[in-house]
């Protein structure tokens, strides 16, 4: 059989070998024409592909949707997102496979690093060959179905390609956050969740955090950035004497997406591998985790507070989680302090949970529009700062509770702060 | 709590209510709706001016010169002269209450960036007089009787809201919505 470069690409030995070694294992439709098979290279990563057609039959048992993309390391990121199988337009996919629909361009990597048996790793199209799949298992449909395959990929190839096939409206910034963690930093930070109680040993990230109970690459990630800008501050004020109740603190929310947030890498850059073993960066983990579970189960539990998903898992919104890790940064010099922040709020009539999410969802300044949604609700920096005040005032004494008196004082004073280092004639 | 905005809505909410009744002639619903108005556009602009103080009050000790602490959280400022502190002045627990025109006045004066608040304007005037019919509402005297019109409680509300806006605008930087 005829196998040749396409003239814009580089020859390659190793993988002409692998092009001919899964030829010789999968039959195509190209064989039986006894057509000639082109080897690609993409012009922008280097990697290599050919296209073919093979037929359902032969495929439904060799594909395996479960790529990863460190292939050696069994405790890599799962890197696609969760089947929708109950979303209309999967239904759509799998009624039309059913009644003979062909599908084409299906991205797929040959490898038989890992799960041998289903050498084709599917990385764009995986609710396409799940429908291939259960068409030809529940109806016996076979068709022939055009596949892109790629060879010899490497990780950097593998996850560049993970993020061009998933790169549609519906797949969210936290699957790409989830894919390029791993790529470039590997799987560090969802071993330090694990470690401290954020996710439990099985977990991964969510791919779509909205949809989830479970924390993020992103709020990881904010939370670690947070916890190293509060301390840097905190001795910066300690050096220099400054109280600070007197300071205004500007937590710092990690962008999502293609791009690796700058401050997350400056962070892991300038720690390496250190950064995982700071014990007071695990404390501050386990001590914001147990938060955590303690504003669930009183959720859950409690009488006194509607069982909201938004009130469970009030702990893991953006501003809670870059507010409440400014501040843990920033008491790593005033022990007392620290300790108060760690202590969880005993439960009172007034606050039935650890953050008093309702209080909090109902609570409005002077300053804010009509249509503010309360605390710790919002994303945006307001929020944020707000929110690392409230943990600020908790940290004063040891029993504090989140109630409307100490929220009220927290946000006078942010907002009272924001006037006053601004300056005014004295 | 409410806050100044629902004392604005409740303003209006009476000043509408007025003059329906004003249209229909019902003297006795026009004077109680008129009160109604112009006290709650009262509270509102107390209200908003209040809070603003209480935010700046939060601030850690040293914030502020010691009289304008106690200026801000409305404490006497006290002359200590026995015990560690003797020959200091110190915030008592005693409450004293200010007015609010001094309230507004030294918000715009301190945080207002050199600017202050015209007195001889035509707000203030009308601020002046609001603040007149109010105290004759609340410390009613028969000899001190006031002759309200539909015109008191369109002023006051509109007093109410400016300088809700202008003080918002001099101390935050941008007027609060309304």
């Amino acid at each position: 059989m005829q196998i040749s470069f396409e003239s814009g690409a580089k020859q390659d030995k190793k993988c002409i070998d692998q092009v001919k070694s899964f030829l010789s294992q999968i039959p195509t439709q190209e064989q039986i024409d006894k057509s000639p098979i082109t080897i690609y290279q993409d012009g922008k990563n280097g990697s290599y592909y050919i296209k073919c057609s093979i037929s359902a039959s032969e495929v439904v048992n060799i594909l395996d949707l479960n790529a990863r993309l460190d292939p050696s390391s069994k405790s890599s990121y799962r890197a696609n997102r969760e089947l929708l199988l109950k979303h209309h337009t999967y239904q759509k996919m799998k009624s039309d496979a059913e009644k003979g629909r062909e599908f084409h361009d299906i991205i797929v990597e040959f490898s038989t690093e890992y799960t041998e048996e289903k050498p084709l790793k599917v990385w764009g199209g995986q609710h396409r060959s799940k429908a291939i799949q259960e068409a030809y298992t529940s109806n016996g449909v076979s068709r022939y179905h055009g596949f892109r395959i790629y060879f010899c990929l490497t990780k950097e190839q593998r996850a560049d390609l993970a993020l061009v096939s998933n790169t549609n409206i519906s797949v969210s910034n936290d699957l790409f956050d989830r894919q390029i963690e791993e790529t470039l930093i590997g799987t560090s930070l969802r071993e330090w969740c694990i470690k401290v109680g954020l996710l439990n040993p099985t977990d991964d990230f969510p791919d779509q955090a909205s949809k989830s109970e479970k924390i993020s690459v992103k709020l990881a990630r904010t939370f670690i950035v947070n916890y190293f800008k509060g301390k840097e501050k905190g001795k910066d004020l300690k050096n220099s004497g400054v109280d600070i109740g007197k300071e205004f603190y500007e937590p710092y929310l990690c962008s999502s997406g293609a791009d690796i947030d700058p401050e997350y890498m400056t962070i892991i850059e300038g720690e390496g591998n250190k950064l995982w073993q700071d014990q007071s960066l695990v404390s501050a983990g386990l001590a914001f985790a147990n938060l955590h579970r303690a504003q669930r189960t009183a959720v859950e539990s409690g009488k006194k507070i509607e069982k909201r998903k938004a009130f469970r898992n009030k702990t893991l919104t953006a501003s809670v989680v870059a507010g409440w890790s400014y501040i843990a940064g920033l008491l790593q010099y005033y022990p007392p302090r620290l300790s108060n922040l760690y202590t969880i709020p005993k439960p009172t009539g007034e606050c039935p949970d650890p953050l008093n999410a309702k209080g909090m969802s109902t609570y409005h300044h002077d300053k804010d529009e009509r249509t503010y949604r309360g605390l710790g609700t919002r994303t945006i920096m307001k929020d944020r700062q707000r929110m690392a005040q409230v943990f600020l005032v908790k940290s004063e004494t040891p029993d504090s509770v989140l109630n409307k008196g100490l929220l009220n004082r927290a946000v006078s004073q942010v907002i009272a702060l924001g006037v006053w280092k601004q300056g005014y004639p004295e | 709590m409410a806050d100044f905005r629902d004392y604005l809505d409740n303003a209006e909410y009476f000043l509408d209510e007025a003059k329906g009744a004003n249209a229909q002639k019902l003297r006795g619903p026009l004077e109680r709706c008129i009160i109604g108005s112009i006290l709650f556009s009262w509270i509102s602009l107390e209200s908003f001016i209040n809070n603003m103080m209480i935010d700046f009050s939060a601030l850690p000790e040293g914030a502020f010169p010691l009289p304008e602490q106690a200026f801000l959280s409305e404490h006497e400022l006290e002359f200590s002269d026995s015990g560690d502190n003797a020959g200091k002045f110190f915030i008592s627990n005693r409450k004293r209450y200010r007015p609010l025109e001094h309230k507004i006045l030294f918000l715009v004066a301190k945080f207002g960036k050199g600017t202050k608040f015209d007195k001889g304007g035509v707000l203030w005037q009308k601020f002046e007089s609001m603040k007149d019919i109010r105290d004759q509402l609340t410390h009613p005297r028969k000899s001190d009787a006031v002759d309200l019109t539909l015109q008191n409680a369109e002023d006051a509300l509109q007093v109410s809201k400016e300088i809700i806006l202008i003080v918002s605008e001099k101390v935050w930087g941008k007027p609060t919505s309304l």
